[in-house]
């Protein structure tokens, strides 16, 4: 917090008239070894610098799973089983004119699955096209199996050869699978391993992903009339990674808007360039730091950097600030950055502390990336306590600020009159009518709020991948297999478990038929695939084909044939364990939770000591179980955030009063992001859990700065209008500053590639601004009738 | 088991596995059942004892079984599998899996589900009256409906099959000791009796509504003289020594004559009046014959496996090979009203024939999925049953 005692400290401008034994323990340790602190510095920034050249990108999933889940611990407890069930990348190759069925498109086709094959991290065996070996076409005759390769052995690109083909891909019953509904795109299955077999290395999904990138614009780069649909999940890691890049390029832009609006506020850019150094010095160690102990970046961690570079810049400000103050009215550089730290070291500490607290609570939520998060941001606000709070006053020590700059900022305060008309707005909220208005105009906002944030979705609600962009190539690459192909990129995989050689028990199989059959009625289901239906088509398969045999048989034998032609590929080897895949039109949480209900309600119809049905893997598995706990977390985390801001305002302001005046607004501001949320179609989800307490935890800082001081003011005597009008003076305009450069660290955000990093921005740079405003208006509206005005006579405390 | 329900059971939770379920029949035990569910584990099992204790009557764990549970009515039934397609006066029934049986009475636009008490899959149909009907299929079910099929009940299934039949060939193979056939049969009744009701009937035919035939999987025939209040095992009346699956039912042009045809080229000339049936050996082909149609000119045309077709104009002592393009299996085949046949292939092929079935060429239609049955629908239109339901597509002239 702000203290208020500018003026008690003596100007000195001659170094030789201070007292190098003043101030505190602190303040001595620092300042009297300012070469050994600077030295202390630059060595920990080597070192830690280093480090931090060694942090990995990271974009997997595991991490965002609720980790104590029934369904993520089903999925871990069988994830070895589970396996190599679907690491397959789907590259879908297209014509524009006519279909695939002409000697060129085939052998378009055929040039690009031979790029794939070569490409390292394919398991070329499992590798599946019109154009591979493997993809054999099948037909029973009086004298057993007849069939082959779908492309013929003697394929040669006439009329006679592409009918077979054609022949032999209907007959293959390949089409929608391998050939597009519409003949105009065949599809080529990639199955990955994750360890490369030459060098033992593990999969690198961005290397994997710019290879295909690059098979994408050497086919198909300039030719408007072919194109390659590239999905899968590595692909989507691999473009996440791709996008975390981005996001690091709008650090840069973070960085020059934070320097221009230090620059436009101090006009000194020694100074700013000063305070903009320190705060990427914090960040480079926290890179430093998280590098050391382990951490990866992840689409989530990086928003502490920039959460860390922005609250630094903010601190920095307010160091800057005192310094071109002091040295204004002639004070030594020195001396003037001894005072301001004097003055606001402990200031400082507290307010970094109270963001710390916004970022513990995310500790109780049991994701494992929020964890992290918490973690890594209380990293960087312990870190930025010695670049900001330490080594800017050290700094500024050494190189004093420019003259012009300081002279702007000694300069007496205007009066009341004088202001730039936006601050005496801000002071006609301290009078009864103006603030009357504020508090039924923010109520009736609050009331309209909670109407609409009652539609609060909770989950992704676009189509796709959600962690893209709905127009992100990758999404107009699954539209483009929804559109043209009988597939579905939204699984939710339920886990059938039986005992050792259980999978082939008739009674376990039949029940797999009848859960498949309670799934197909719901609405938003559109096909389950597991054992029990490969079975039933084998069956079929090993009868002639003759599809009136397409059944469950209670025959053993044939079971056990059946069985066995599934073996691995539908089945694991102990044929205890396989998963029914429930392909979902969208992983909307209304779809996801009929799916739960349904699975829940036929357990407890049928329970069987045979066969186990347990949720869940697959995409939507997991986002079914986020969304069970984010819906729960949203309300803890609101609790616990308020109740850590309340109990910080309770230490501070030591009055239910003060308490009140400073939640109100942010409880608004809380309203209204959620309302903002269901108008831009944001989900409640991992990414914006972080985003209420950030919100909340930072948005407390403002009313720190101001209501300490107002109350001090008042204490000291004044009206709340003059109170306010000081206030506005002293640290108003550093609020200003804070809320402009908090919301410019993250508003670049919205333009992340990656869909929920956009969503964080956006809210972020709303709460971050409203907070802001909320602080300014709302505030001084509720201490007009609050806050019991003191007795007239100006009693000093 | 006739209400749906009735015969599931009330849960324990899942996590548990307490298997304490399928002791209650009452709803007030279930409504006890759910409030405990909602109190912790040792309230739970305490009370569950006392449930037990005051009185419901215990019966053995029961386990799903499809034999036992009825059909549930469905809006996807029309887009799930479907396994045949008939016309019966104006109205359509379309039957598959799950134990549906769908009827239209417009032509095919809505289909309404029959109340049938199994969901085995049904696999054939017949209408020998306007009311009386049967349908057969997987696990030998057999079933009956006395409303023109909007409601089924169970007649006959594969548990009765083997037990039956076990005794009736047992008896037989004790009155004639010289008969070599019987103790085979005895010896595959026996094993039926230990897989359960594992063989499915493929076709129903009926002569009237008190005398039906119905054939399946393995050469298993059952017929009834009594509208299907006993079924009488007929497998030992039928020259069919491998046990060939039976797939098609059909009569030949003589009154009383009728044909079964099947697998490996399996075509035998049944009179009904003698009980008996023959094997013809003149067939010129060693693949399963799946369908049938008679032709205009009194001739019978049959469709098989390889998508291979055969004409016999003298009740199968002749044949021809018929001229069509290559194409799947044919799984169906129908004579139109205005004389022409068609006929379709597993791979949803359609083909017609305007000479009689010399001929066949391929139409154009739509590609609707892989097909099992074919019937005429209203004005130039084909419904078409398969993999994905039903589809209705136009038939060009």
């Amino acid at each position: 917090m702000a203290s208020s005692q500018e003026s008690d400290l003596p100007v000195i401008s001659d170094l030789r008239d201070f007292d190098f034994h003043s101030g505190t323990f602190l303040e001595r340790l620092v300042f009297n070894n300012r070469p050994t602190v600077v030295v202390l510095c630059v060595l920990v920034t080597l070192v830690l610098g280093y480090l931090a050249t060694g942090i990995r990108l990271q974009a997997g999933f595991e991490k965002t799973l609720p980790k104590s889940h029934p369904y993520v611990l089903n999925y871990r407890a069988n994830q070895t089983d589970l396996k190599g069930l679907g690491n397959n990348l789907r590259v879908v190759v297209a014509v524009g004119e006519g279909t695939i069925f002409t000697p060129e498109n085939l052998e378009y086709i055929e040039q690009v699955n031979d790029a794939i094959f070569f490409m390292p991290g394919v398991d070329r065996n499992g590798m599946k096209s019109i154009w591979t070996p493997n993809t054999r076409w099948q037909t029973v005759t009086e004298l057993g199996f007849e069939g082959g390769p779908v492309i013929p052995g003697d394929y040669n690109g006439s009329p006679e050869s592409i009918a077979a083909v054609r022949t032999n891909i209907a007959r293959a019953g390949i089409m929608g699978d391998l050939v597009g509904n519409d003949e105009k795109s065949a599809a080529i299955i990639v199955p990955l391993l994750d360890w490369d077999p030459e060098t033992g290395a593990r999969l690198d999904y961005a290397e994997l992903s710019h290879k295909l990138e690059g098979i994408r614009e050497q086919y198909a780069g300039d030719d408007l009339d072919r194109s390659i649909h590239i999905i899968g999940f590595a692909k989507l890691v691999g473009d996440l990674i791709d996008g975390l890049y981005v996001v690091m390029g709008f650090f840069a832009v973070a960085v020059i808007i934070a320097t221009l609006l230090l620059y436009w506020y101090t006009r000194c850019l020694r100074s700013s360039l000063i305070v903009i150094g320190c705060s990427l010095l914090a960040v480079l160690w926290q890179l430093g730091l998280l590098a050391a102990l382990g951490y990866e970046l992840d689409p989530f961690s990086i928003l502490v950097p920039f959460l860390i570079f922005a609250i630094g810049v903010s601190h920095g400000a307010q160091k800057l600030n005192g310094v071109l103050q002091d040295i204004g009215r002639g004070t030594h550089r020195y001396v003037a950055a001894r005072y301001t730290f004097r003055r606001l070291f402990l200031a400082g500490v507290t307010a970094l502390l109270s963001d710390g607290v916004g970022f513990a609570v995310l500790l109780l939520i049991q994701i494992q990336v929020i964890q992290d998060l918490a973690i890594t941001a209380s990293m960087g606000v312990l870190v930025l306590i010695f670049t900001n709070l330490i080594l800017i006053p050290i700094t500024l020590s050494y190189v004093g600020v420019g003259r012009k700059a300081a002279a702007l900022a000694s300069e007496p305060p205007k009066s009341q009159q004088e202001m730039h008309v936006f601050w005496r707005f801000l002071l006609l909220f301290t009078h009864r009518g103006p603030a009357a208005v504020a508090i039924v105009v923010s109520a009736l906002m609050a009331a309209g709020g909670i109407y609409v944030s009652r539609n609060l979705q909770i989950g992704d609600l676009d189509p796709g991948a959600p962690e893209l962009r709905a127009d992100s190539r990758y999404n107009r690459d699954v539209a483009y297999n929804v559109e043209h192909y009988s597939v579905s990129t939204d699984v939710f995989a339920i886990i059938v478990r039986t005992p050792a050689d259980g999978c082939i028990d008739y009674r376990g199989l039949t029940l797999a038929n009848e859960l498949e059959w309670r799934l197909l009625q719901l609405e938003g289901v559109e096909d389950v695939r597991g054992l029990n239906v490969r079975a039933r088509e084998v069956m079929a398969g090993i009868n002639e084909g003759y599809i009136k045999w397409q059944s469950l048989f209670r025959n053993q034998d044939t079971i056990n044939y059946a069985v066995s032609e599934l073996v691995p590929d539908f089945v694991n080897p102990a044929c205890s364990l396989w998963p029914m895949q429930v392909y979902l039109a969208d992983h909307k949480a209304t779809t996801l939770n009929r799916v739960v209900e349904a699975l829940e309600q036929f357990n407890a119809d049928w329970p069987s000591q045979r066969v186990e049905f347990l949720g869940a893997a697959g995409s939507s598995g997991f986002e079914a179980a986020t969304n069970i706990v984010v819906k729960q977390a949203n309300r803890d985390m609101l609790y616990y955030v308020y109740g850590a801001v309340i109990l910080l305002c309770m230490l501070t302001f030591r009055s239910i009063t003060g308490v009140l005046c400073a939640v109100l607004p942010l409880m608004l501001t809380s309203v209204l992001c959620e309302a903002l949320m269901v108008w831009l179609g944001i989900g409640v989800k991992v990414a914006t859990l972080p985003v209420i307490a950030l919100g909340v935890g930072i948005g407390v800082d403002y009313a720190l700065y101001v209501l300490t001081v107002i109350l001090a003011k008042e204490r000291q005597g004044l009206d709340l209008t003059t109170a306010y009008y000081e206030t506005l003076n002293f640290t108003g305009r550093v609020v200003a500053l804070i809320g402009v450069t908090l919301a410019a660290g993250v508003v670049t955000w919205a333009a992340s590639p990656i869909k929920f990093q956009a969503d964080m921005g956006i809210l972020l740079t709303f709460m971050f601004i409203w907070n802001m405003f909320g602080a300014l208006i709302l505030m001084p509206a509720l201490a007009t009738f609050l806050i019991k005005s003191p007795p007239a006579n100006p009693a000093k405390d | 088991m006739g209400e749906a329900g009735a015969g599931r059971k009330i849960s324990s939770t899942p996590y548990l596995y307490l298997d304490t379920s399928g002791i209650y029949s009452s709803d007030f035990n279930a409504a006890v059942v759910q409030i405990v569910m909602k109190a912790g584990v040792v309230i739970r099992v305490a009370l569950l004892a006392l449930v037990v204790a005051v009185g419901s009557p215990a019966r053995a764990t029961e386990e799903f079984d499809v034999l036992t549970q009825p059909a549930v009515p469905s809006a996807r039934a029309t887009h799930s599998l479907i396994y045949a397609l008939r016309k019966f006066g104006d109205r359509y029934f379309a039957t598959g899996i799950q134990g549906h049986i769908l009827y239209s009475d417009d032509g095919g636009e809505t289909w309404n589900q029959a109340q049938v008490p199994v969901r085995s899959g049904i696999l054939s149909i017949d209408f020998p009256t306007a009311e009386q009907g049967w349908a057969v299929g997987h696990e030998g079910v057999i079933l009956h409906s006395s409303d023109g099929g909007k409601t089924w009940v169970k007649q006959y299934d594969g548990i009765q099959y083997a037990r039956e039949g076990l005794a009736y060939y047992q008896e037989l193979a004790a009155q004639e000791p010289d008969n070599e056939l019987y103790p085979v049969l005895v010896e595959e009744l026996r094993l039926a009796n230990e897989q359960g009701a594992d063989k499915p009937f493929f076709k129903v035919k009926c002569q009237n509504d008190q005398r039906c035939n119905a054939v399946g999987a393995y050469g298993i025939s059952v017929v009834t003289f009594d509208g299907g209040q006993s079924w009488e095992h007929s497998m030992h009346r039928y020259e069919n020594d491998n046990f060939n699956h039976m797939f098609d039912y059909a009569p030949l042009p003589t009154p009383g004559r009728y044909f079964i045809a099947g697998e490996a080229g399996l075509f035998l000339i049944a009179d009904i009046n003698q009980r008996a049936a023959h094997r013809t050996y003149s067939v010129p082909w060693e693949g399963s014959f799946f369908a049938s149609a008679a032709t205009a000119d009194g001739a019978i045309v049959m469709g098989g496996l390889r998508g291979r077709m055969f004409r016999t104009a003298d009740e199968g002592a002749t044949w021809i090979v018929v001229d069509k393009p290559q194409t799947s299996a044919i799984v169906a085949a129908i004579r139109l009203s205005d004389g022409r046949l068609v006929a379709v292939s597993a791979a949803g092929e359609v083909l017609v024939s305007s000479d009689n079935g010399f001929t066949f060429s391929l139409v154009p239609i739509e590609y609707v999925g892989p097909l099992s049955s074919v019937a005429e629908g209203p004005s130039d239109t084909l419904l078409l049953g398969g993999l994905k339901g039903i589809h209705k597509v136009t038939l060009p002239r």
